[in-house]
C-alpha cells in the first residue's frame, strides 16, 4: 500500500480521483464527547507534497482533528479520503501515516537504530535493506553514527530527530506531527522548524502540522488553518492569513492586533476609507502598522492620541496610547522610525498615520 | 618517601572542612538515615544473624556444624530443598501465564472498571490460606466435583487423581500468588505511555506485534518483579503444600514446623531456615544479573 | 469507700467457689489440655480428687505441655503442679531433668495396666494407633490385620500412612508377620528397621496420601477419600458416628498414654504427689472416658459399673482387645527418632 517516493514529488494524478488534485479530503468531520464539541464539521483538504500548519490554543480541537487522522479517535461523522479512497474505517497501523509525537513517543527499551528501523523490520524487509534505509534516513535527520545510542543518553533535539526519522523512514504519503517542537527551548526550536521545513523541500511529503505556536506556523507552512472551539475558523497561506484575517478570532490570534468598532474608528481617525461592505463592522490594523509619519505616495488615515507608557523590546518598541475618545490601544514602533521615538514620552499627544491598505474591515463574530 | 610527604601536605587542607564534628558535614546528610537503618537491622540483619547462631550449636550446646552435616547427609532434605524450588517454579510460571494476559487486560481498562478488578483480585487475600486449601481440596479430591461431574458426564470411569500431588499443590499455590503477581505487573502496565503503543500502531505494527516488541519489553521489569517476589514467597510456603499435597509434597517450611514442634530442634530448624536464606539470596543474586546483562545489552545495541 | 467494703467479702468468696472450701490443706495448680480433656478431667480426676483431700485446684489450659514446663523451669518461676503431657513428652521431660522423679510409695503403680507408667510421668488414658477401613470399598471380608493392610491384592484401594515413622515402623513390622512380643526386639537392629521401610516402601505406589494430623485422616476417611489409613481410633469412632462409611480393628493396635506429671520445683510438689495418687482410681478414669474416646490405664475402671459394654467398645484399652494390644514403647522412640525419622523421610522423598 505505502507509495515510494524516493523524493520526488508524487504525482497527484492517480487512477480515479483526479477530481480534486488532493492528496487528503477531509469533510463534515465532527466528534463530541458528551457536551463537548472536540470537531464540528471540519473541512481540510491537501494538495500532494502541501505542508499544513494547524494553529489553535489548547483545546481548540487541533490534536483532536490529527488523532482522527491517524485513526486513534473514531470520529463521530464525517469523512477522510486518502487519495480518493475512504480510510475511516481503517485501523491505524492501516493508514500508512508517519506520525510524530508530542512526547516523541520513541521506544525507551531499543536503541536510535532499533527504533528508526522498527517500522521497517514489522514489514518483514530483509536485513541488509532495514539497514541502509535506517542509516540513510538517521544521516538525513543528521543523526549518522548514532543507532547504538540508547534513548536515554540522547538530548531533546536529538529524539526529535530520531521521532521524525522514524516517521519517514518507511517513506508515507502522509506525516502528521503533534507538537512535535513544543518539548524544546526557543533556540532549539526555531533551527528544528527549519530544518523540518527543510526536509519537507526535500522529501514532499504532505504534511499536517499541528501547533499552537503562531511563529511556527508562520515559519513553516504552505498554508494555515487556524481552529477554535472544534471549527476551522480560516485557512490560507501565512500571509493572506496575517495580512487579511477573516475575523476578529484570526486577527487576534495571530499578530498584534488593534480593533475598533466602525463607530469608533470614524471618530478617532480622520481620512478613514469606505467600508467595501454594509455588514463589515469592525475596523483591525495591525499594530506595527501605525506610523509616526505619513506615507509619500499613499493614501493614509490619521489619528491623534496620548501616549500612555513606552517600553523598548529589542527589535522595537511598544507603546500604549489612549484614543481622543479614551479608547486604549497598543501599536508597535519599528527600528526605522527610533529617531522619533524620543518625542514619545508619557503624556504627550502623537500624531499616527495608517496606509489605507493597512486597513481592514472585518465582520463581527458571531 | 617524598610522595606520602607531599600528600601529607595536601591532606589536611582537604580535610579541614570535615573534621568539624564527630559526624562532619559530609556524613551529615546520612544521619537522617540512621532511624531507618537501625530498623532494618532490628528488623531483618538481626533475625537472620541469630538465626545463624542458632544453628551452629548442637543439642549439647557445643559449637558444632551438625546441623549443616545433617543437611548434606540426609538425602530427603535434599529432595525436600529440590521440590520446594521446584513448586516455587513452576507457580511462578503459572502465575506468569494466567497472570500476564489477566493484567494486560485490567491495565487496559478505564480507571473504574480496573479499580474494581483489582478489588475483586485482591478480595480473596483477606480470605484465610486455610479455607482456600480446603475449597480445592472439595474440588479435586477423589469424591470432589471435578470427579464426580466427569465421571457421571461419562468422560472418565475411574477418579482423576487431582488432589494430593505436585499439580494440586501449583494450583492452590498459584492461586494464593496470582493477586501478589499481579499487582506489581499491573502497575507496570498501567505506566507504559500509552503514545508508544500508538505510535507502534502508526508505523503500520499489528496489535500482536506492538504487544510483542513494545508491551511486553516494557512490562518486564514489572513481571520480573512479580515473578521474583512470588518466588521468594512461594519457597517459605506452609499451608497450601500442606493440604493439598498430601505428604507426597513435602516443603522446607513444613519439615521446619516438624523439627520445631515436635523436637524443639532449634538448630536443625535454624539450619534450614539460613540455608534457605542464602539459596534465595543466590538465586536473587542471578535474576539481578540477568537483569543488568539484559539492560546492558538494550543499551550495547546492534552490531 | 462503702461499696468497697461491702463488695470486698463478697469478691472473696466468690473467688473461693471454685475452690473446695472445706479444710483447705493448700492448692495445686493443674496444667491441663483445654476441650474435652479439661472438660473431663474438672468432672472426673481433679474435681473430686481435691474435695476429698482438701486441696484447692488452680486450673490452666495449653496446649504445647512440655514447652510450657520447660518454659516454666528454664525461667525458674515454676506456677504449675500438676501437667498433663504426652507419653513421649513425659519421657523426654525426665531425661531433660524438667520434671520431678514421681514418688510411687504415694502412688500405686500396681494397679496400671503394665507399660503405661515411667519415673516421671503417670498414664492417665490411653488411645491407639489403629487401622480404619471404607466398609463400603470392602463390603464383603473386611481386613483384620496390618497384614491385610500392606496387602494390596486381597484388598486393593487407596491406603493413607502418617508422615511422621511413629507407630508406621511397629505397623509396618506387624504387617510384614513379626509377632508382637518380638516387635522392638526387630526394630532395635538395623535389618529390622530397612525391613519395615521396605514393607512400607511397597505400599507406596498405593498410598496417596500422607497424613499429619488426626483431623485430616479422620476427614479423609469419613469423606471416602481413602480406602484405609493408619490413625487414631477416637477419629475414626467420630467419622463414623458422622455418619461415615467408616470401620477400624483394635486388634494390633498400639497404645500411647497421655500422662500426668511434676515439674522440676513445683511449689506444691508433696501435694501433687497426693493428688495424683488420689486421681489414680479406676472410677475416676472410668468417668473421664466418658468425656473422651480416650480408654483408662486402670484396667479395674471396666469392672465397676461405671462404663457400660457398648461404651467399652469404642474404648482401646478394653480388656476384651488386650490380647491385641500392644503398648508402644516410649523409651526405644525416644533413643532412636532421630534416626528412624529421618530414614523415614528418605523413604519418603524417594
Amino acid at each position: 500500500m505505502a507509495l515510494a517516493f524516493n523524493g520526488a514529488r508524487p504525482s497527484g494524478a492517480l487512477a480515479g480521483h483526479a477530481d480534486t488534485g488532493a492528496d487528503i479530503d477531509i469533510s463534515g468531520l465532527t466528534k463530541t464527547y458528551g457536551d463537548f464539541t472536540a470537531l464540528r464539521n471540519v473541512d481540510l483538504s491537501m494538495r500532494p507534497g502541501e505542508f499544513v500548519a494547524v494553529l489553535g490554543s489548547s483545546g481548540s480541537g487541533k490534536s483532536t482533528l490529527l488523532m482522527a487522522l491517524a485513526g486513534f479517535i473514531q470520529p463521530d461523522s464525517g469523512s477522510i479520503r486518502v487519495r480518493g479512497r475512504e480510510v475511516l474505517g481503517d485501523p491505524a497501523n492501516r493508514r500508512g501515516f508517519g506520525v510524530v509525537f508530542q512526547n516523541y513517543a520513541l521506544f525507551p527499551h531499543m536503541t536510535v537504530f532499533e527504533n528508526v528501523s522498527f517500522p521497517l523490520r514489522l514489514r518483514k524487509i530483509a536485513r541488509s535493506e532495514v539497514a541502509r534505509r535506517t542509516e540513510q534516513v538517521l544521516e538525513t535527520v543528521k543523526l549518522g553514527g548514532y543507532g547504538d545510542r540508547p534513548i536515554a543518553a540522547l538530548s531533546g533535539g536529538q529524539r526529535q530527530r530520531v521521532a521524525l526519522a522514524r516517521a519517514i523512514v518507511y517513506e508515507p504519503q502522509v506525516l502528521l506531527m503533534d507538537e512535535p517542537l513544543s518539548a524544546l527551548d526557543k533556540s532549539l526550536r526555531e533551527e528544528m522548524q527549519i530544518e523540518i521545513r527543510e526536509l519537507h523541500e526535500k522529501l514532499h511529503i504532505t504534511t499536517l502540522y499541528v501547533t499552537h505556536d503562531q511563529r511556527e506556523a508562520l515559519t513553516m507552512a504552505d498554508r494555515i488553518a487556524v481552529m477554535s472551539k472544534g471549527e476551522i475558523m480560516q485557512i490560507d497561506t501565512p500571509e493572506r492569513i496575517y495580512r487579511e484575517p477573516s475575523s476578529e478570532f484570526v486577527a487576534r490570534f495571530l499578530g498584534e492586533a488593534v480593533v475598533f468598532s466602525r463607530g469608533d474608528a470614524g471618530r478617532a481617525f480622520s481620512n478613514l476609507p469606505p467600508a467595501p461592505a454594509a455588514n463589515l463592522d469592525l475596523v483591525m490594523i495591525r499594530g506595527e502598522d501605525f506610523r509616526l509619519e505619513p506615507a509619500a505616495r499613499e493614501p493614509c488615515s490619521q489619528t491623534t492620541a496620548t501616549v500612555a507608557a513606552v517600553v523598548f523590546q529589542g527589535d522595537s518598541w511598544l507603546a500604549r496610547l489612549t484614543t481622543a475618545g479614551g479608547l486604549p490601544f497598543d501599536v508597535r514602533i519599528q527600528r526605522a522610525d527610533s529617531r522619533r521615538v524620543a518625542s514619545l514620552t508619557g503624556g504627550a499627544e502623537v500624531t499616527l498615520y495608517v496606509r489605507h491598505e493597512d486597513i481592514h474591515f472585518l465582520r463581527v463574530d458571531p | 618517601m617524598s610522595a606520602s610527604a607531599t600528600s601529607a601536605g595536601t591532606v589536611p587542607a582537604r580535610g579541614e572542612g570535615r573534621l568539624t564534628g564527630i559526624f562532619g558535614p559530609s556524613l551529615r546528610p546520612y544521619l537522617g538515615l540512621m532511624p531507618g537503618l537501625a530498623i532494618v537491622f532490628l528488623c531483618v540483619a538481626l533475625p537472620c544473624l541469630w538465626l545463624l547462631y542458632l544453628s551452629s550449636f548442637d543439642d549439647a550446646g557445643r559449637l558444632s556444624a551438625v546441623n549443616y552435616e545433617r543437611l548434606i547427609d540426609q538425602v530427603s532434605y535434599r529432595r525436600i530443598f529440590v521440590t520446594t524450588f521446584l513448586v516455587s517454579a513452576q507457580t511462578v510460571i503459572c502465575c506468569v501465564l494466567l497472570g500476564v494476559p489477566l493484567a494486560t487486560f485490567i491495565a487496559s481498562l478505564g480507571r473504574r472498571s480496573a479499580a474494581l478488578f483489582i478489588g475483586a483480585i485482591l478480595f480473596p487475600l483477606w480470605t484465610s490460606l486455610l479455607v482456600r486449601a480446603y475449597a480445592w481440596l472439595v474440588i479435586l479430591q477423589r469424591n470432589g466435583l471435578v470427579n464426580n461431574w466427569l465421571m457421571s458426564a461419562g468422560v472418565i470411569d475411574e477418579p482423576l487423581p487431582l488432589a494430593f500431588n505436585t499439580f494440586s499443590t501449583v494450583l492452590g499455590m498459584t492461586h494464593i500468588m496470582l493477586p501478589i503477581f499481579l499487582l506489581p505487573v499491573i502497575g507496570a502496565m498501567r505506566d507504559i505511555d500509552r503514545s508508544l503503543i500508538r505510535a507502534a500502531a502508526s508505523m503500520g505494527a499489528s496489535r500482536t506485534y506492538t504487544y510483542r516488541k513494545v508491551f511486553l519489553p516494557l512490562a518486564l521489569p514489572g513481571i520480573v518483579a512479580g515473578a521474583t517476589l512470588v518466588f521468594v514467597m512461594s519457597l517459605g510456603f506452609y499451608v497450601t503444600p500442606a493440604i493439598l499435597g498430601g505428604g507426597n509434597v513435602q516443603a522446607i517450611s513444613m519439615r521446619i514446623a516438624r523439627s520445631l514442634s515436635t523436637y524443639s530442634n532449634f538448630g536443625a530448624a535454624a539450619a534450614i531456615g539460613v540455608v534457605l536464606l542464602l539459596s534465595t539470596l543466590a538465586l536473587l543474586a542471578v535474576s539481578l544479573l540477568i537483569r543488568r546483562l539484559a539492560q546492558g545489552r538494550a543499551g550495547g545495541g546492534h552490531a | 469507700m462503702a461499696f468497697t467494703k461491702k463488695i470486698m467479702p463478697a469478691l472473696a468468696a466468690v473467688a473461693c467457689l471454685g475452690v473446695s472450701p472445706a479444710l483447705a490443706e493448700g492448692t495445686v495448680t493443674v496444667l491441663s489440655p483445654g476441650g474435652t480433656v479439661f472438660a473431663g478431667g474438672k468432672a472426673a480426676l481433679w474435681g473430686p480428687a481435691g474435695e476429698a483431700l482438701g486441696i484447692a485446684v488452680k486450673e490452666e489450659t495449653t496446649d504445647e505441655g512440655l514447652p510450657a514446663v520447660r518454659l516454666q523451669v528454664g525461667a525458674g518461676n515454676v506456677t504449675a503442679d500438676i501437667v498433663f503431657l504426652a507419653d513421649y513428652e513425659g519421657e523426654l521431660g525426665g531425661r531433660e531433668g524438667i520434671l520431678e522423679p514421681l514418688d510411687y510409695s504415694v502412688i500405686d503403680r500396681s494397679k496400671f495396666l503394665p507399660g503405661t507408667t515411667s519415673d516421671y510421668c503417670v498414664g492417665v488414658y490411653g488411645y491407639a494407633t489403629v487401622m480404619a477401613w471404607n466398609t463400603k470399598t470392602y463390603s464383603g471380608e473386611q481386613p483384620k490385620t496390618w497384614q491385610d493392610f500392606f496387602d494390596v491384592e486381597k484388598f486393593p484401594g487407596r491406603r493413607a500412612m502418617r508422615s511422621n515413622a511413629e507407630t508406621q515402623i511397629e505397623a509396618a513390622l506387624l504387617g510384614d508377620g513379626v509377632p508382637a512380643a518380638e516387635l522392638y526386639d526387630v526394630m532395635a537392629t538395623d535389618e529390622g528397621l530397612e525391613r519395615a521401610l521396605n514393607k512400607i516402601r511397597a505400599l507406596k505406589p498405593h498410598i496417596a496420601v500422607w497424613w499429619s494430623s488426626g483431623a485430616q485422616h479422620g476427614q479423609f476417611m469419613k469423606d471416602g477419600e481413602i480406602d484405609m489409613t493408619t490413625g487414631w481410633n477416637g477419629r475414626f469412632e467420630f467419622a463414623r458416628k458422622e455418619g461415615g462409611a467408616v470401620d477400624y480393628t483394635f486388634n494390633q493396635g498400639i497404645l500411647a498414654t497421655d500422662c500426668l506429671a511434676v515439674p522440676k520445683g513445683a511449689p506444691n510438689k508433696d501435694l501433687a504427689m497426693k493428688m495424683i495418687a488420689e486421681m489414680s482410681n479406676a472410677r475416676s478414669q472410668a468417668e473421664m472416658s466418658k468425656y473422651t474416646n480416650y480408654g483408662p490405664v486402670i484396667p479395674e475402671a471396666f469392672s465397676i459399673g461405671v462404663i457400660d459394654s457398648e461404651a467399652a467398645k469404642v474404648l482401646p484399652t478394653n480388656p476384651e482387645y488386650s490380647d491385641g494390644l500392644i503398648i508402644q514403647n516410649i523409651g526405644w522412640w525416644l533413643d532412636n527418632n532421630d534416626r528412624v525419622k529421618a530414614m523415614y523421610e528418605d523413604m519418603m522423598t524417594e
